[in-house]
């Protein structure tokens, strides 16, 4: 069976059937998905790609971090699966996926939003927009320094 | 002396003139004062304001975030590093 957190930096496009694959378990009634995808505009800037960069060993450590603090909080028996792609990426292509499972429902739920929050904050994940006029640029996030 | 290569992550991509920023400095230096060496070897471009950029950026090695105050003494003689600017996965 397989490990209780995935947490891994890929390049190649994300499916349904592997994070299916990944969270199989005869004990869970449910398994939510949440999909990052490329959007096409951004504050008021038409996109055409993006392209995400990403420090993967530090990034996988941050995942099996977030993975452990969220079987502390929601359970042992959850599963947790956190696949991030780097590269450049169309719109309409996912960037990210997080998939969580659980007995009930609830626990799916707080335990994806969580997730998703902290993926923000505390992953070394930078992403490059490609705008349609041409132009580029590097996004402004969250500093990871300790204030 | 020591080696140090600092690996260049997101904007700082574009600051560089490779992939990673490649230096020699005492045995001993610390983060806070790599952070002071990077600022010499990267070049502002416009729309970036590099000092800001780097005081809201952490250098780590391959396992974790180093202190301020940490001071690189590999035992090789090289150091090998990275610079992470503020975040935005997802």
């Amino acid at each position: 069976m397989a490990s209780r957190i995935v947490g891994k930096v890929v390049s190649g496009p994300l499916t349904h059937e592997q994070v299916i694959e990944l969270l199989d378990d005869p004990t869970h009634g449910a398994q939510l998905l949440f999909w990052g995808i490329v959007r096409n505009l951004n504050d008021g800037r038409s996109v055409e790609a993006v392209t995400y960069d990403a420090h993967a060993p530090l990034c996988e450590r941050v995942f099996e971090e977030l993975g452990t603090e969220v079987l502390a909080k929601w359970g042992e028996g959850l599963r947790i699966v956190i696949l991030h792609r780097v590269g450049r990426l169309k719109v309409g292509e996912a960037s990210l996926v997080i998939g969580v499972g659980s007995a009930h429902r609830d626990e799916s739920y707080q335990a994806s939003r969580y997730l998703i929050e902290e993926i923000k904050k505390r992953a070394p994940v930078w992403k490059q927009e490609h705008y349609v006029d041409g132009d580029s640029e590097w996004i402004r996030g969250h500093s990871l320094a300790k204030r | 002396m020591i080696r140090i290569r600092v690996k260049l992550f997101g904007a700082f991509r574009q600051l560089g003139t490779g992939p990673e920023v490649s230096l020699e400095a005492p045995r001993g230096t610390t983060v806070s004062e790599l952070r002071a060496l990077l600022a010499q070897r990267l070049t502002a471009r416009p729309g970036v304001d590099l000092a800001a950029l780097l005081q809201d950026s952490v250098i780590a090695d391959n396992a974790r975030i180093l202190a301020e105050t940490h001071a690189l003494e590999p035992s090789s003689g090289e150091a090998e590093l990275a610079i992470l600017p503020p975040v935005c996965g997802g």
